[in-house]
């Protein structure tokens, strides 16, 4: 009768259960910081030039016709870019880019962007 | 006097009957967000069966429950996927209970979980793609543990205050320690 909601040995099977529970979470919850088929995708003038892995570190100089160039780092599986050349350096100012905002550089006709691990 | 074996006949009868009324009550609740989610109330029959009766009570009702509710209010891929979800947490619960000797809750979070995913080895089959090995995993996981937890503590209730005789008079276990 007393031994009806809890005994000492139950722990035993409530262990279990959580950490079947926690290895389930670790395996098959999605990681939104790294999500292995995500793609940096660099544009100049509308049309892709590069595309990168966010998960390499890699540095890469984006050249644009008119002689423009942005420096455009990829580290920690975040992109962004770090030196320019045009005069406003909004696309430096706007920081990490993200699916939702991308770096843009007007002066130099150049976008960056991420794309989605397609679902 | 009535004869031990009518009177088992009914009291399986009444048993099924009342998982049979749970799992109608269930289809009138609204949809729950995670598909696949239920609350299991007809599974508090089940473990309370199990634990204080019988085992081979607890299957037999376990089953009729199965067959008649898809039969009545679900469809033949709710009859495979609650086959599946039963058949692997009583095969659990059972084998746990002999074995272990561990409490009503303890058991029961087990048969939940594991209902859960036999349902979703089912859904994988059906749909051709291991939905198993996604995110419905950890989801139904919780699910399963939570109210596993709660029909479990139902269950331990029912055993403690139902009175003694209705299960010692059923029951071939007659040293259970209620």
């Amino acid at each position: 009768m007393k031994h009806l909601f809890f005994r000492r040995r139950d722990v035993a099977l409530y262990a279990v259960s959580a950490l079947l529970l926690a290895a389930s979470c670790l395996l098959f919850l999605p990681r939104s910081s790294q999500t292995d088929s995500d793609w940096i995708v660099v544009e100049v003038d509308g049309a892709v030039v590069a595309e990168f892995s966010p998960d390499r570190d890699t540095e890469y100089l984006i050249r644009s016709k008119n002689g423009g160039i942005n420096r455009l780092v990829i580290r920690d599986g975040q992109a962004r870019i770090t030196d320019a050349s045009c005069p406003d350096h909004v696309c430096v100012k706007s920081g990490i880019v993200t699916d939702t905002k991308p770096a843009v550089c007007r002066p130099n006709g150049v976008v960056v962007w991420r794309k989605e691990a397609a679902q | 006097m009535t004869s031990p074996k009518a009177k088992t006949a009914a009291f399986c009868g009444v048993c099924s009957a009342l998982a049979l009324g749970l799992s109608y009550l269930e289809t009138l609740l609204p949809a729950l967000p995670i598909p696949g989610m239920r609350l299991g109330l007809s599974n508090v029959v089940t473990v309370f069966l199990l634990y204080a009766v019988g085992a081979k009570y607890a299957l037999a009702v376990s089953l009729v429950r199965v067959v008649l509710s898809a039969a009545l209010f679900g469809s033949f891929s709710s009859f495979l996927y609650s086959a599946a979800g039963a058949a692997l947490s009583f095969a659990a619960m059972w084998l746990l209970l002999l074995l272990g000797r561990f409490s009503l809750p303890a058991v029961s979070t087990a048969g939940g979980m594991l209902h859960n995913v036999g349902q979703l080895a089912v859904a994988s089959i059906l749909f051709g793609y291991p939905i198993i090995a996604t995110a419905y995993l950890p989801a139904l996981l919780i699910c399963g543990a939570l109210t596993g937890i709660a029909v479990g503590a139902t269950a331990a209730l029912l055993c403690k205050h139902l009175p003694k005789r209705l299960m010692k008079s059923i029951s071939d276990q007659k040293n259970k320690d209620f």
